[in-house]
């Protein structure tokens, strides 16, 4: 796997990248990094040209010139795209990235072969009836984290990032990419309130898989978020929660493997 | 300014690099970045192509295959000159840079035009020993389930003057990224013996220090070990000079390299 930079408009983006043949877009969570698909990438790189980016303002890209909403995201992910010479690929995004990743195949078809929604997530309407009792108060992890003189800023990135469990080398990656993102980390969990994933879901057209895990804190939403897209699928991993890129990087590879391959080739 | 990956043959060397011109390569204190040059680089490339890497182990670049010695981060250096295509630069190191420079210069005399070594000392042999087991800002800081080895990273980046919240985080962040290894390149250090090499650099060279570095005593006994320097003393420059003082840190380089070799 190499490390490497390229320049689009707003500065420069940072990515990884491993293997060859049909391009393979993989966009990160939010205040996360390409960093998180590190594990899977090997996996998928036997097959693909695996790439992974930072978007602007987390892991290792410059910052985003403003608080940047889902669109703008998509926007970088295509000018990304411009900038390697990639005219279609197929994209996976994870948590808050399946909103950047919908938007891309909304905004942009013809630049997108197939879609991953990997843990993705919605807060339904209590008239819906959906027990998201799993879920933690959006507050209580996405305030701004300001810097402070006694360090203790550090402890409460921590303390975000041990919230949703994990082993110490997991919990030491995620804790360095709230850390590189830095006290505008959060705009991008904001950015995902002002999404709308039941109105804009419905105007995916391309084949779309939706991944979730049964530990994942939006698993309860998995099967009515497969509801809204025309053609979409759901796998389910067992024991997946929203470190499983981490965690299970074989049974995350094998999903995607698996649904890229069985369709519409 | 752009960052940028070049591959030399233990891995990816992550750099920054701005400017154009003859090139000036700046090497980074111990568990530090190129980042620590940002301020400075500025400043330089306006005259130069101004190129900062991060060693095998620090910063963004891949870790170092083994604990690196402090000849070893300069045959990297070398490795990184050759991979991006820089026959002869200007090096400039600081602190455990200094020592990786000053290798450079004595085993590789064509590859660096001018050098220039700042913060560094060298300690007697009854000292040196001493020195052998790590202080207590050198030892290994072991990842904790409780998040308290980020605390004692604050804690080191703490430890060398009153800085700006965000220069200490800065710092941090160097720390962070090496991570529970970052500390192998104090260690080198701490085995590297400079005073027998300071006599054998055959290139011009700048002792840059300031009133605040913690070897500013032995600066002096610096200079007078190298056939040809000059020494530049920055009133009440701090040990991150480099970020607090960016103005004078680039004007002592500029002036130095503005010098004929005779």
């Amino acid at each position: 796997m190499k490390r490497a930079y390229v320049d689009i408009p707003e500065g420069q983006i940072h990515y990884r990248t491993e293997g060859k043949g049909e391009p393979l877009l993989l966009l990160h969570s939010a205040v996360g990094s390409s960093d998180e698909y590190s594990r899977v990438i090997p996996f998928l790189s036997k097959q693909y040209y695996v790439i992974a980016m930072d978007y602007l303002g987390n892991g290792d890209s410059d910052p985003a010139p403003f608080a940047y909403q889902m669109l703008d995201h998509a926007r970088t992910a295509v000018s990304f795209m411009d900038a390697l010479g990639i005219k279609k690929a197929n994209i996976v995004g994870k948590s808050v990235g399946s909103n950047v990743a919908a938007e891309v195949a909304i905004n942009w078809p013809n630049r997108v072969n197939k879609l991953v929604l990997a843990s993705p997530g919605y807060f339904p309407d209590p008239s819906e009836g959906i027990d998201m009792s799993n879920h933690p108060d959006f507050t209580s992890f996405t305030s701004r984290v300001d810097l402070k003189p006694d360090g203790s800023h550090l402890l409460e990135w921590w303390r975000r990032v041990v919230f949703w469990g994990g082993t110490l080398d997991i919990l030491e990656d995620r804790v360095i990419e709230y850390i590189k993102a830095g006290p505008r980390g959060e705009e991008i969990h904001w950015a995902s309130r002002n999404y709308d994933p039941k109105n804009r879901l419905p105007l995916i057209k391309c084949p779309t898989l939706v991944l979730s895990g049964t530990q994942d804190a939006f698993y309860a939403v998995a099967a009515k978020i497969k509801g809204f897209i025309p053609n979409g699928k759901l796998t389910v991993i067992e024991n997946g929660s929203i470190y499983m890129s981490r965690i299970m990087p074989k049974e995350f590879a094998g999903a995607i493997l698996n649904f890229l391959s069985a369709l519409g080739k | 300014m752009k960052r940028a990956y070049a591959d030399i043959p233990e891995g990816q060397i992550h750099y920054r690099i701005e400017g154009e011109g003859e090139p000036i390569l700046l090497l980074h204190m111990a568990v530090s970045s190129s980042d620590e040059y940002t301020r400075v680089m500025h400043l330089l490339s306006k005259k130069y192509c101004a190129i900062a890497m991060d060693y095998l182990g620090q910063g963004d670049s891949d870790p170092a295959p083994h604990q690196y010695s402090i000849l070893e981060h300069a045959r990297t250096v070398i490795s990184f000159m050759d991979a991006i295509g820089i026959k002869k630069a200007n090096v400039v190191g600081q602190f455990n840079g200094a020592m990786i420079a000053t290798e450079v210069a004595i085993n590789w005399p064509e590859r660096v035009r001018k050098l220039v070594i700042a913060g560094t000392g060298f300690w007697e042999e009854s000292e040196a020993k001493a020195l052998k087991e790590p202080p207590d800002f050198t030892k290994r800081v072991e990842l904790k389930k409780d998040g308290s080895h980020l605390r004692e990273w604050w804690r080191r980046a703490c430890l060398w003057g009153d800085y700006p919240v965000e220069i200490l985080e800065e710092r941090f962040i160097e720390y962070a990224k090496a991570g529970p290894r970052g500390e192998e390149t104090h260690w080198a250090g701490a085995a590297y013996n400079l005073k027998p090499r300071l006599p054998l650099i055959p290139c011009p060279t700048l002792v840059l220090d300031a009133t605040h570095y913690p070897f500013h005593h032995l600066a002096k006994d610096v200079h007078k070990l190298i056939p040809n320097a000059k020494l530049v003393t920055i009133e009440n420059g701090p040990m991150y000079l480099d970020r607090a003082m960016p103005k004078e840190f680039a004007e002592a380089i500029l002036l130095f390299l503005n010098i004929p070799i005779k």
